[in-house]
């Protein structure tokens, strides 16, 4: 695949509460990737058993991994963990229309199972080297 | 009795550009939160995340606070705001080489989940943020999240 991709992040978040208080933060940040074995992203669908969103980064210099989920479904749950096993090192718990972003230093699959019902998930899943 | 109600919105953008210049793909996800109206707390700061991992208890030091909060769902934003080492993201408990790490930042880098702190067999009611190397400062916002 070709080196020297470049990911770009930003967010912003806000907490309020009905009485007028309110607390909010953001960030960017940009990561250049000199090695990538697998780029992920697209819809997939996500069974009650343990789905594999991207396997354990592999080759040499792979050093982890940065991965969005969103939950599609407008109804159901989604449980999104490390290490590909249902109810085992959760990273989040995701009801419809909500997401996550991590970025994962390790040698771990991400993985993530329905609650009730197959659900369909937004999602990316990039590895990155040990220099990113 | 007084009940607290809360809300939360997050929003971003995120994509991928190749050596050519094309991008590989782009997305900019939003939510809105419903109306939590058992919400315990909205917890905001700045930490020092020493080499020995630093809770971050959502309802402050308050213990009854930190124990009504809903440690299934808390809405947690953790960004290293420092300029060296990374810090690696857990529940509290599991830090140090455990694989239930929720996200390793190096400087600039952020995290957003709605997280379950007391997964597995984990009864753990609180975050921690840590460095092994030299202590890094790291802001955060909380927010009780509806149960799931």
């Amino acid at each position: 695949m070709p080196s020297n991709y470049t990911f770009n992040a930003s967010m912003s978040c806000s907490a309020s509460s009905d009485s007028g208080y309110g607390a909010s933060q953001s960030g960017s940040f940009s990561l250049n990737i000199t090695q990538v074995n697998s780029v992920q992203s697209g819809r997939k669908e996500i069974a009650l058993t343990n789905t594999e969103i991207c396997a354990a980064p592999s080759g040499t210099g792979m050093a982890g991994k940065i991965v969005y989920v969103r939950n599609l479904d407008k109804v159901n749950f989604l449980e999104v963990h490390s290490v590909a096993t249902v109810d085992t090192n959760v990273i989040g718990i995701l009801e419809p229309g909500e997401w996550l972003f991590t970025v994962l230093r390790d040698d771990q699959a991400v993985g993530a199972s329905a609650d009730t019902a197959v659900i369909d998930i937004e999602y990316f899943a990039v590895e990155i080297d040990d220099q990113a | 009795m007084a009940i607290q109600t809360t809300s939360f919105t997050a929003s971003g953008t995120f994509s991928l550009t190749d050596a050519e210049g094309t991008t590989v793909f782009s997305y900019s996800p939003s939510f809105t939160s419903s109306s939590n109206v058992a919400s315990i707390s909205i917890t905001a700061g700045e930490v020092l995340a020493g080499t020995t991992a630093v809770d971050i208890l959502i309802g402050g030091e308050d213990a009854a606070a930190v124990a009504a909060s809903n440690h299934d769902r808390i809405y947690t934003f953790v960004k290293n705001i420092d300029s060296d080492h990374s810090i690696e993201v857990s529940p509290a408990g599991q830090e140090d080489a455990s694989s239930m790490e929720c996200a390793d930042l190096k400087p600039g880098e952020f995290f957003f989940a709605p997280m379950e702190l007391n997964s597995d067999a984990n009864t753990t009611t609180s975050l921690t943020v840590g460095n092994g190397t030299s202590a890094q400062k790291v802001q955060y916002l909380l927010c009780d999240a509806i149960d799931n």
